[in-house]
């Protein structure tokens, strides 16, 4: 019985770690930093934006303020990067480093961000919630004389190192055409981009980020929706719908071209996709994604959810056995579970670490739909078993 | 080597029985240490006169000297500790032990003494009991209600690690300074956890005095009758091999022994 | 047998550790985790909040997740009151799950804070017959940030003529740990068996690994035998590990803990200044004969079989012989082998040793101003038995000044493709890892020829294109990752 949820210093890692001008800085163990590292360096080796304070007995026993203040020196002194997103994680809040002191120290010189995140108070979610929170002090209200450009909204939900989320990001671009604009938001965007959410429409929640688009629409008049991740053509049907709602735009010739695009590709799959039907699935993902999947696979290729959990409660093996799934919607730590019974494994959530991804890679929209239903066919495909005959 | 550890309430008196216990072994040709296990770092004051520098502050620094003699040839350490209000007190406890096992500095005793910081408020207060480092463990108390109620508490500590580990309390050191000086509390007390009181250092101006002067009795009043109070103490908690797991009181058995207290002062609670 | 041990090589390469090490370094949870990873039927709880199991499910050397972790998951209870109570449930409910044969209980940062008392829960539940045990971690006790300065002092006094081991004991990053555990709560005394021996088999990979079984059938053929693998043989066998004469092993902490428990003498062979390159594999066995007290006969057998083994490769040599070459080096460690490995062992032409160091390599190898001049000393005096001029560079320019750089057919010890841009093919190195065998060093020779014959410069190679910068790691793209590098240096380093 294994769960698959990290900590809230994952969380809130998940939500800023993208964020352009903005160095994350762990007031941590040394294995805080390499954790994340690990899981980062299959989506963005490129963008490393991350550092920590290394704290060890020295600051467990004396307190880790001076460390804090090495690194910041060397931020001063190396770089003209003035933001910076302090992590605190289970030591320094066991300990309780008065990190408050420190801002206060250097305010005038920095920008610092706390974010407590001990990993014994909660775990991804509440983390991603907390840090995308902690960003409302860059909010700046909307101007009445400022040049208006549309209809923008904003999109939360998106971790930095989930699989596919700098494509699935462009895609929603993609998704909202011409008729309204997408804020960038974190953890895509920049410190000065955060400053513009609160100069949105609408907010559009996928599974998290709630917190904030809360915060927005109590001091901003900014209105939200909470929706699940907008896998396959019901996906971006929903979003639109909410798009049409809420903003008035029209998406029909999106959604026609899109479902024309979707039956002109999946032709392509259909003698696969008829083994699809009425096959059991099971789904073990995060809240965000878990509605949002079922959806597509339930009404969109006709199969049958036998066992859906969010990655928060642990998966046994006896439940996976029992429930009759033939294959598996998980993360990579799932791969074990699922080799053992020769279970196809479809890699959604976090985190994906066998697999590495570009950032034109994506899940959502026409070319994510197709992306999924092949990946679900292949993996079928690649573990077929080359035993002969009836005895099997 | 016998290796004991003394704990109790903040400010009972334990770093004054145990340096002077400690002069008195040594004056008695004991090969003795102590370790203040207490970030003020301020255990073997009256036997080194000056302050030391701290086993923590020594490996921050890279020195290899952890130590110094003290009063007697007294081998005399102190962990030290963090600023109060900042960084995790135990923890120095826990490394500054770590430190001293690695280094072998305790071979050459007959006995060590581990003075620690009032009470067992967290693992690392622990660490005395729980790495080995003492089996036999006594508590200073005074007769005074909060003191006996910390007292019981480290009691609770000892039964928890006795149950996997070799560590025992060895009896009760009273500190008859309470204003309440009842000494039947305190052998009450010890009757019923299952111990006994093992020595009872009465109120003396002189300890004072001494302390004023950075001294242990048996350096400043070598002479006066307390300065025998700890030479009896020092001989029976060497010869003492009594070693048993408390059975800590409920808060109402530890009120039932003030009861009598309270009754000839026309109090009740 | 096919290529199995090197198509495993494959995928195990196929982890970016050297990025992750530029900017970071696993707690010591991953060593100890590692460890019990590499063992049948056993499990690692981590006694700590969930995110420590989180991550350390990817096991820090192998490119797949590792599952058989478990975490007491501590909450906030836990932390105010102690989470011993919680952990010992937790392994009581994993026992009747799923009966492992062992149950290592991890530190963690946390319950290292706390001083939980980890200890008399294993022992609490060994009473119940759970097999459950400590590994004593010390989270906070990590490896010792001046390492690899201590190191390079030591190799800076050892002279290059001899191959003697440079031995600089250091704390492990939780693997000496959890071998200590095995050895305190495994192992059992047992009657001696008479010329076997222990292989600590830990992280194996490269040549060391594609070596192992040409090594067991080697050493047979003189009678010794394999007793067991250490950590990956199973329990029965672990238990009966005092047995063997001999500890052949590439940590020293664990053995040295087990020759004080056991008695059991020790070869290390991780020994990057001995047992390299043809001399370094005949010096292997004739140190584990000596230890083994082998008679005359053995080392007489011994060498005519050595000399079998050279003539097989006699037409290899000479048209290495024949190969003109500069020896391209990055690590002041490794020069002295390079040399002795090119000119010596391979007998290649070798024209310069370029040491090409940037600033950067500098602050990774801790290149310090007081061992420098030694350093480059012991590597120039080595580099002159065999009439090659070392040339220390700073830029790629002080390579392409040299009128002789052109003179030679390719670069050979670096696996650095850059070095291209300069108009020499490059031929990856061979060999600089521990030989295990004779054939391994036969390989190596064979595959030389092989890829001097193809040499080629490849023009339109991708990881050439790649980057922005002229040297610099090409994932250092932006202002950002280089500051997260730059602080990984002044924190870790100080």
């Amino acid at each position: 019985m294994r769960k698959t949820d990290g900590c809230k210093l994952f969380g809130a890692y998940q939500a800023l770690a993208g964020i352009k001008d903005c160095i994350i800085l762990f007031h941590s163990v040394v294995g805080c930093h390499f954790g994340t590292l690990g899981l980062h360096l299959n989506h963005c080796p490129v963008e490393i934006h991350q550092a920590s304070t290394l704290m060890g007995n020295k600051e467990v026993i004396f307190g880790g303020a001076e460390a804090i203040r090495q690194a910041l020196e060397t931020v001063l002194r190396e770089s003209k990067i003035r933001t910076i997103c302090l992590i605190s994680g289970c030591i320094s809040e066991l300990i309780e480093d008065d990190l408050d002191a420190i801002c206060r120290e250097y305010e005038e010189r920095l920008r610092l961000i706390v974010i407590h995140a001990p990993g014994f108070e909660g775990g991804i979610t509440e983390g991603y919630e907390d840090a995308l929170l902690s960003l409302s002090c860059f909010l700046e209200p909307k101007l009445g004389t400022q040049k208006w450009d549309g209809r923008r909204i904003n999109v939360f939900g998106l971790g930095t190192d989930d699989y596919c989320a700098r494509g699935d990001w462009k895609q929603i671009q993609n998704l909202l055409g011409e008729q309204v604009i997408l804020n960038p938001c974190p953890p895509f965007c920049s410190v000065e981009d955060v400053k513009g959410l609160a100069q949105a429409d609408l907010t559009l929640v996928f599974g998290r980020g709630k917190k904030l688009a809360e915060y927005l629409q109590k001091n901003f008049g900014i209105l939200y929706e909470v929706l699940p991740y907008p896998y396959g053509f019901s996906g971006m049907k929903e979003l639109w719908k909410i798009l049409e709602q809420y903003l008035e735009c029209d998406y029909s010739g999106a959604r026609q071209e899109a479902e024309a695009a979707l039956k002109r590709e999946l032709l392509m799959f259909y003698p696969y996709m008829e083994s699809l039907y009425y096959s059991n699935f099971a789904v073990y993902a995060e809240d965000g994604r878990l509605n949002g999947l079922i959806r597509f696979l339930e009404e969109e290729l006709g199969m049958r959810k036998v066992l859906a959990k969010p990655l928060h409660e642990p998966l046994s093996m006896q439940e996976l056995d029992a429930s009759k799934a033939v294959i598996l919607f998980a993360t990579s730590y799932e791969r074990k579970m699922a080799r053992s019974r020769d279970l196809p494994l479809i890699r959604v959530g976090y985190p994906v670490l066998d697999r590495v991804c570009s950032s034109t890679d994506t899940m959502i929209g026409v070319g994510g739909t197709v992306t999924l239903v092949k990946e679900i066919i292949n993996q079928t495909l690649e573990l077929w078993s080359g035993k002969d005959g009836a005895l099997l | 080597m016998k290796r004991i550890c003394v704990y109790g309430k903040g400010g009972i008196g334990k770093s004054t029985v145990v340096s002077n216990m400690a002069a008195a072994m040594a004056m008695q040709g004991l090969k003795v240490a102590v370790i203040g296990c207490d970030p003020k770092a301020d255990s073997t004051r009256n036997l080194t006169k000056e302050p030391v520098e701290t086993i923590l502050n020594c490996i921050l620094k890279k020195r290899e000297q952890l130590s110094i003699y003290g009063f007697g040839g007294v081998l005399c350490m102190e962990s030290g500790g963090p600023e109060p209000g900042t960084g995790c007190a135990g923890r120095g406890i826990v490394t500054a032990l770590n430190a001293i096992r690695d280094r072998n500095l305790l071979a050459d005793r007959d006995i060590v003494i581990f003075d620690v910081l009032g009470d067992v408020v967290c693992g690392g207060f622990s660490a005395p009991m729980r790495e080995k480092a003492a089996d036999q463990v006594y508590l200073v108390t005074t007769g005074d209600y909060m003191a006996m109620y910390a007292a019981n508490n480290i009691c609770k500590g000892i039964c928890r690690y006795a149950d996997t580990g070799e560590v025992r309390l060895s009896g009760i050191i009273q500190n008859c300074r309470s204003s309440l000086g009842d000494h039947e509390i305190v052998e009450e007390f010890a009757k019923q956890i299952g111990t006994k009181v093992i020595g009872k250092i009465p109120m003396a101006r002189e300890i004072s005095y001494a302390e004023m002067k950075h001294a242990t009795v048996l350096e400043a009043f070598p002479n006066h009758p307390v300065s025998d109070v700890f030479r009896n103490l020092a001989q029976n908690v060497w010869i003492n091999e009594e070693r048993t797991i408390p059975k800590p009181l409920g808060e109402e058995q530890l009120e039932k022994i003030y009861q009598h207290v309270l009754k000839e002062n026309s109090l009740s609670l | 047998m096919g290529n199995e041990r090197e198509i495993e090589n494959f995928k195990r390469s196929m982890y970016p550790w050297e990025i992750l090490h530029k900017f970071g370094l696993n707690g010591k949870i991953g060593g100890s985790i590692t460890v019990v990873g590499e063992m049948h039927h056993a499990i690692a709880v981590i006694h700590g909040p969930k995110g420590c199991c989180f991550f350390y499910r990817l096991s820090a050397h192998r490119r797949y997740p590792y599952y058989d972790l478990e975490s007491s998951d501590m909450e906030r209870e836990e932390v105010l009151f102690g989470g011993a109570a919680q952990l010992e449930n937790r392994i009581r409910e994993i026992y009747m799950a799923e009966k492992p044969e062992l149950i290592f209980i991890i530190h963690s940062p946390v319950s290292d804070v706390l001083h939980e008392d980890i200890e008399g829960v294993a022992l609490r539940l060994k009473r119940e017959g759970i097999p459950a045990v400590d590994v004593k971690s010390g989270c906070f006790s990590h490896r010792e940030k001046d390492f690899g300065s201590r190191r390079m002092a030591e190799l800076a006094e050892s002279p290059a003529e001899k191959r003697e081991n440079v031995v600089v004991d250091f704390k492990g990053c939780g693997l000496t740990e959890a071998m200590n555990t095995l050895v305190d709560e495994v192992m059992v005394s047992c009657p001696r068996k008479s010329k076997t021996f222990n292989l600590e088999v830990l992280l194996m990979k490269g040549e060391v690994y594609q070596a192992l079984p040409e090594m067991l059938a080697f050493l047979k053929k003189f009678g010794i035998q394999l007793n067991c693998m250490i950590p990956n043989d199973p329990l029965e066998k672990l238990r009966e590990a005092p047995a063997a004469d001999l500890n052949i092993v590439s940590r020293m902490n664990w053995a040295n803990h087990m020759k004080d428990c056991f008695g059991t003498d020790y070869l290390h062979y991780r020994s990057a200044n001995r047992y390299y390159g043809w001399k370094g594999v005949c010096l292997l066995y004739r140190d584990i004969f000596q230890k083994m007290h082998m008679d005359e006969s053995a080392f007489a057998k011994l060498d005519k079989m050595e000399n079998e083994y050279l003539d097989q490769i006699a037409e290899e040599r000479a048209f290495l012989s024949q190969c003109r070459v500069h020896i391209m080096c990055r690590d002041v460690k490794t020069a002295v082998q390079a040399i002795h490995l090119y000119a010596g062992d391979f007998q290649m032409n070798v024209g310069r040793l370029y040491l090409f160091l940037t600033e950067e390599d500098y602050i990774e190898q801790e290149i310090a101003s007081d061992v420098e001049t030694k350093i480059f000393e012991r590597i120039r005096k080595t580099a002159e038995i065999y009439g090659v001029q070392m040339k220390l560079c700073r830029t790629l320019d002080d390579i392409t000044d040299d009128p002789d750089f052109m003179t030679a057919e390719v670069l050979v010890n670096t696996n650095d493709f850059r070095f291209e841009r300069l108009g020499l093919p490059v031929i990856p190195s061979v060999l600089l890892d521990v030989s295990m065998s004779y054939e391994s060093f036969l390989r190596a020779a064979r595959k030389l020829v092989d890829w001097m014959k193809g040499k080629r410069l490849h023009n339109m190679l991708w990881l050439n294109k790649l980057g922005t910068k002229e040297f610099e790691y090409p994932l250092y793209q932006d202002e950002m990752t280089l500051l997260s590098r730059k602080l990984w240096n002044e924190m870790w380093y100080e």
